[in-house]
């Protein structure tokens, strides 16, 4: 279970980056800056994941 | 009565004063927001209806109110305050709301947005709540503290999610827990659309902000910006509200998902993932978008009703499993054994109910050739109410129910009441519904105060269709109900906030509930959920083919204009 909170947070940040990167490079779409906001949501949510993964060893 | 052993309660109580009188705080400004809301919504009615007199300026200034007092204020405050309470509730370990400080610090910013943002409309300015800014090319001034009020919320959201997300995580590094619950997790999920919210607030409203202040020379791309927030901000509520549902049928049946907790997380991780790939359809009517990235954008969007159909088949899954395994017969015999004399039991039911119609009438809206046609008319207020009165705003006065008199000590006003009032909020919302879609499909507009119209073409005289007056009347009638209901919910909230008053009311921990817990039929059928979501489905193409038939029968000249 420890596992599965960072792995779907992970998939979270994979989702929204590779969004994030759509929104910013195909014009056709017309968000160019809305890669600021997916942008930050991907950073944030890899960060999530990078916590949930930081339970000390021994925990419950 | 039966005695339950809520964890939503025992664990409110439980808090030390400190975070008690924070929660408090969050749960009184919402309600106040929640009130001055329901005022303006009354006048906006009036407004639209005829009522009272009221003359079109103020009715529309009444609209801007009414939108920015609820749908930001009412529906942020009160999920500031249960992101906090979910945290520190549930997860194990925690206690107490991490950083109390700086999520002190996050409440007066958002109070001093309330302030700012409310008292533009006595400075004069006319924007509605989408803050449009091409409405003050004559005096970007006007808008000085609307755009002001929004960024200090956004601030302030940002500061309350940090502080969440700290209170989940603090028992993870303390090695107290190794994962956390699914509403743990939920609550970080949501901290973190919180955060993501908060940015895409700064991004729509500092350029306009600068501008207002003469800090910049325009505001370029405000209706991206906008729709980015925008698309957030109709998640946010939706996932919050699917998260109680979750939490209060446990609360008042016992029930644990019958699919098991990592099926829960995986169901809120879901919400996470289709976030921004269905934010697409929010252009649809700018003009010049491409048609490969409409069809898109329109498929995309099919996925929007995804994760709250998911949430929704596990709860009543599980609901049913569980009353299966206490003797429920029938297809939908089970149903009668949920309590539904506890007020929290009945609110839910009903939020279900009118998400369920929301959801249909709103699949509508997504098809690119009907948004066209429909997105400047009354239907659209008609629907989202289902959702935004209907299903999110009951949820959340549902939970306030448990919660505040756990933070207070105080009894709950009357349930016998209150078990009563989402009945006639659901006949009141419609008449506001039907008469609104109604009333959209003959093309009565919104944000629209004088309906009256008279061309005198030396050819043809047209008048403003008759049957408009009627439809507004039956709008008018579904307002007062939804009104005097939701007024009555203030009143109770505002008794069990203040009022010590024994003589009325009873203890919350003593509201009539059932205890199925440790009875978990894994084995039970349970069709209802899977066979409700079919009928859905039916419903929604039906009515969308149905919308089809009607607009190709009306001859209309389309003039497409932005949300
Ligand atoms: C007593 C309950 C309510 C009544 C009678 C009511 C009535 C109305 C009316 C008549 C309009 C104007 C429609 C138009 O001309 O376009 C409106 C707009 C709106 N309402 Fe409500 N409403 C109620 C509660 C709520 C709640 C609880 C929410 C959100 C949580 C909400 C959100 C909105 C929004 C976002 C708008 C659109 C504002 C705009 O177009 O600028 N309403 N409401």
């Amino acid at each position: 279970m420890k596992r599965l909170d960072t792995v779907l947070l992970g998939i979270v940040f994979i989702v929204w980056s590779a969004l994030a990167l759509m929104y910013a490079t195909v014009p056709m779409i017309q968000m160019a800056t809305a890669f600021r906001v997916w942008g930050f949501g991907a950073m944030l949510f890899l960060v999530l994941a990078i916590l949930a993964a930081g339970a000390k060893r021994g925990s419950k | 009565m039966t005695k339950t052993k809520s964890k939503l309660i025992a664990g409110t109580r439980n808090l030390n004063p400190g975070d008690k009188n924070l929660l408090l705080a969050f749960f009184s400004i919402a309600v106040l927001a929640l009130a001055l809301g329901i005022v303006f919504a009354t006048m906006t009615a009036a407004g639209r209806t005829g009522l009272f007199g009221i003359e079109s300026a103020t009715a529309y200034r009444m609209l801007g109110l009414h939108g920015v007092t609820i749908f930001f204020y009412w529906l942020y405050f009160v999920q500031a305050g249960f992101v906090l309470l979910l945290a520190a509730v549930y997860t194990e370990g925690a206690g107490e709301v991490a950083l109390r400080p700086l999520a002190w610090l996050g409440f007066v910013t958002m109070l001093a947005g309330m302030v700012s943002s409310e008292s533009s409309y006595f400075g004069g300015t006319i924007l509605l709540y989408d803050g449009n800014p091409s409405l003050l090319i004559d005096d970007p001034s006007e808008g000085r503290f609307f755009y002001l009020g929004y960024v200090l919320l956004s601030a302030g959201l940002a500061m309350v999610a940090t502080c969440a997300i700290a209170t989940a995580v603090r028992p993870k590094f303390r090695g107290v827990i190794e994962s956390w619950t699914p509403i743990s997790f939920a609550a970080v999920a949501w901290s973190g659309l919180l955060l993501v919210a908060a940015v895409a607030g700064a991004n729509a409203f500092l350029p306009p902000l600068f501008w207002t202040l003469g800090l910049r020379e325009s505001v370029a791309g405000y209706a991206m910006s906008w729709s980015v927030l925008f698309h957030n901000m109709h998640y946010l509520p939706l996932m919050a509200t699917v998260v109680l549902w979750y939490v209060l049928m446990e609360n008042v049946t016992g029930m644990q998902s019958v699919f098991g907790p990592k099926f829960s997380k995986i169901v809120f991780a879901i919400y996470m993932i289709f976030v921004p790939p269905t934010s697409l359809y929010h252009m649809f009517l700018e003009p010049d978008l491409a048609e490969a990235v409409r069809v898109v954008g329109s498929l995309l969007s099919l996925f929007i009703a995804v994760p709250t159909i998911l949430v929704f088949v596990v709860i009543v899954a599980s609901l049913e499993s569980y009353a299966r395994a206490q003797g429920g017969r029938g297809l939908f015999g089970w149903i009668k054994l949920l309590p539904w004399r506890n007020p929290v039991m009945a609110a839910v039911g009903m939020a279900a109910v009118n998400m369920a119609l929301g959801g249909v009438f709103s699949m509508v809206l997504i098809q690119e050739r009907l948004a066209v046609l429909l997105s400047d008319t009354f239907y659209v207020p008609g629907y989202f109410h289902f959702l935004t009165v209907g299903g999110i705003s009951l949820t959340f006065i549902a939970a306030l129910i448990y919660v505040i008199p756990s933070l207070t000590g105080h009894r709950c006003w009357r349930p016998a009441v209150l078990a009563r009032l989402p009945y006639i909020l659901t006949i009141g919302l419609g008449l506001f519904g039907a008469g609104g879609i109604a009333a959209g499909y003959h093309g009565v507009p919104r944000r629209i105060f004088e309906l009256a119209y008279h061309v005198d073409d030396p050819v043809e005289h047209i008048d403003a269709p008759f049957v408009w007056g009627t439809m507004m009347g039956v709008i008018g009638a579904g307002s007062l109900l939804m009104a005097a209901v939701l007024a009555i919910y203030v009143y109770a909230l505002l008794r069990m906030l203040f009022s010590q008053n024994r003589e009325i009311g009873v203890d919350v921990a003593s509201l009539y509930v059932v205890s199925w817990s440790g009875s978990a039929a894994t084995r039970e059928r349970a069709w209802v959920g899977p066979l409700s979501i079919l009928a859905m489905v039916a419903a929604m193409y039906g009515f969308t083919a149905l919308s089809f038939e009607i607009l190709q029968r009306v001859p209309i000249l389309v003039g497409a204009a932005g949300h």
